[in-house]
């Protein structure tokens, strides 16, 4: 046996330009077949963890996808708001830790105005990471007319801290109505975390509320509404075991609110975007198969060059399987050194990328270990590889011995 | 007759073989074939000639008539067995490309030994160990020891021809098989070499076949075979 593996490392040492495009080809499929996996698994949980540290969120009764569409991705309008005082009733339910505000429906420059509480900087995670700031500090004065810019809305409009802006009262393509002489004072940057956070403007609940109680000199904390709304709520629980019962519990209040755990709806979020999901996977699919296409051709190509030396190890009396397995060991190593160095590549290109990944792309993506879904895929492609290489490798050992003796002129 | 047929290298009785739809290319050939013996065959090209090395090589199945090699009935092996026979009592050399090019000199003298303990055993036997039989042969052939662990593709047509000869005749088979080994070279290494193998035929006891378009080479052999005594249409 021992002499088959020597014979089969010299004759691909004999052939390592041949081999080595062999191996690069399938290292570079495999790259792409593990990275498409990787980037569906990571766009899905990146997706999911758009907005973590959250047990709960708490709107009017509807839609539980537009609830988090909009409270979370600021896509669309609340059909309904509840009343901001409601915060108090959350806020006394035992097991409740934290009650965040979040008052939507404004904009500045189409980019989203968030009125929300100073714990939304303490308690609300991005990417599973608390917020951080890049330059300034988060709201800690409900009653100024601060503003704290996400990432994109920063880098987009090129403002910097202490720079002053216009609020408008209203979003999208409706009435909107600028408040150039009640300007916000930017006190804080946001660092780039790839969630819709980097495309919101924070300001307090208190600031959000004047913007709707305008008076000729500007706005003015003193007239604030005192039915303000709410557009949602996040909330934080003491104990996540909880969570059920206190949804019950916000469900039962008398004010037809809703309680949506996060993570389930984004996760019936996502599998509504099932077709992107199945494109993903046919591409992985066609790169699968165009491996094995090129590893199959590549090694009947290189059968052609080895025909004699077939012939002479079955005229010293090789016997077939002898013949299968120098061949099969051949494709075997191919695929396993193309799979290894696959691997390898596509780690290198996660760890030079990741950063950029999460920013640009809210994709948080980590070198790993091939999980049992790439392990399985990898498998499929050394089998079939084996599979498909025993087709040149029959045809060796049918053609080996006539070969032989009849060389060729 | 069994007895008789145990003591051959090679017997062959009332041998026919034709290609479909096609008038039979070997007609009632019989002929035997003594350890140690030679035979030199000779005749046109497509008269049969490699037909009939291809099947003596358990390749083309013998269609009628008997063939026994060392003894064992041709007809009656399974291909596993055939294969076993060719490793363990047949040599082939063949017209040219006989080696593996990237096995070093020694390596492809040895592959037989390496596949075929019977054949490791009568080297030893024959020399004391596989090391000396290697190098008797290279030193019989002409050959340097130098060439040893040189790779096949480095070597010249006539050093390669010469080590396809010691790995034909390394471990002792009872029939080495010789397609036309000398026809690349010219008459001083043809004559040259045609002696060697001879001479190792003649000193291993193992029976040489050689096919050749050369007709004065078949005075040093035992027997001559013309294609004109079997063939029909040559």
């Amino acid at each position: 046996m021992l002499i088959w593996l020597r014979i089969a490392i010299q004759s691909a040492l004999a052939r390592r330009g041949a081999l080595l495009i062999m191996v690069l080809s399938t290292a570079i499929s495999v790259a792409i077949l593990l990275g498409v996996f990787k980037i569906r698994d990571d766009t899905k949980t990146s997706f999911s963890n758009a907005i973590s540290g959250v047990d709960l969120v708490v709107g009017a009764k509807g839609s539980p996808t537009e609830l988090i569409l909009y409270s979370v991705f600021h896509i669309g309008r609340a059909s309904n708001t509840i009343p901001a005082s409601l915060e108090k009733t959350l806020v006394d339910l035992r097991q409740v830790a934290w009650v965040v505000p979040v008052q939507l429906g404004d904009s500045y420059r189409n980019y989203p105005v968030v009125g929300t509480s100073i714990d939304f900087f303490k308690r609300v995670k991005a990417q599973g990471r608390h917020l951080q700031l890049v330059q300034g500090s988060a709201l800690n004065d409900p009653h100024l007319f601060d503003v704290v810019l996400g990432h994109t809305v920063a880098k987009n409009t090129q403002h910097r801290i202490g720079e002053q802006i216009a609020i408008s009262h209203g979003s999208g393509s409706g009435p909107k109505q600028d408040h150039s002489n009640s300007p916000f004072r930017i006190i804080g940057i946001l660092e780039a975390n790839g969630t819709p956070i980097d495309n919101a403007v924070f300001i307090s609940t208190n600031a959000f509320d004047a913007l709707h109680d305008i008076a000729d000199s500007g706005l003015q904390f003193a007239r604030l509404n005192p039915d303000s709304q709410a557009s949602a709520f996040f909330i934080g629980l003491k104990d996540r075991g909880s969570v059920f019962s206190v949804r019950r519990q916000i469900d039962s209040l008398p004010n037809s609110l809703m309680a949506v755990m996060p993570g389930v709806a984004l996760d019936e979020l996502w599998s509504s975007m099932e077709i992107a999901e199945n494109a993903l996977l046919l591409i992985a699919l066609g790169v699968l198969i165009t491996t094995i296409l090129g590893i199959t051709a590549t090694l009947l190509v290189s059968l052609e060059s080895r025909r004699r030396e077939l012939a002479i190890f079955r005229a010293v009396g090789a016997k077939p399987y002898q013949l299968l397995s120098l061949i099969l060991a051949e494709a075997f190593m191919v695929c396993v050194i193309g799979i290894l160095l696959g691997w390898s590549l596509l780690q290198l290109i996660i760890l030079t990328t990741n950063d950029h990944l999460r920013k640009e792309w809210g994709v948080v993506s980590e070198p790993s270990l091939p999980n049992i879904h790439d392990g399985l895929a990898l498998l499929y492609l050394v089998l079939v590889v084996l599979i498909s290489a025993s087709i040149p490798a029959i045809k060796a050992y049918r053609m080996a011995l006539s070969e032989g003796l009849n060389p060729p002129s | 007759m069994n007895t008789t047929i145990n003591t051959l290298a090679v017997k062959i009785s009332h041998l026919q073989f034709s290609w479909p739809g096609q008038t039979p290319l070997i007609k009632d050939l019989s002929l035997a074939l003594d350890a140690g013996e030679s035979l030199f065959i000779s005749g046109p090209s497509g008269c049969g000639k490699s037909t009939l090395l291809n099947i003596l090589a358990g390749v083309i199945p013998v269609q009628e008539g008997k063939i026994w090699i060392h003894g064992r009935l041709l007809s009656e092996l399974s291909n596993t067995a055939k294969d076993q026979l060719r490793g363990e009592e047949m040599g082939f050399i063949f017209q040219q490309f006989n080696l593996i090019p990237y096995l070093s000199v020694t390596d492809n003298i040895l592959l037989p030994t390496y596949l075929y303990p019977k054949r490791l055993h009568a080297a030893v036997a024959q020399h004391g160990s596989v090391t000396h039989a290697l190098q008797y042969l290279v030193d019989r052939l002409g050959l340097s020891q130098s060439l040893l662990q040189q790779a096949a593709h480095q070597l010249s047509i006539g050093q390669q021809q010469r080590v396809a000869a010691a790995r034909a005749f390394i471990g002792k088979p009872s029939i080495v098989i010789a397609d036309e080994p000398t026809s690349s070279l010219d008459w001083n290494n043809q004559s040259q070499l045609m002696d060697l193998f001879l001479g190792l035929a003649d000193e291993q006891n193992t029976a040489l076949m050689m096919v050749s378009h050369d007709e004065r080479l078949s005075p040093r052999f035992d027997h001559t075979l013309a294609v004109n005594q079997w063939a029909t249409e040559c």
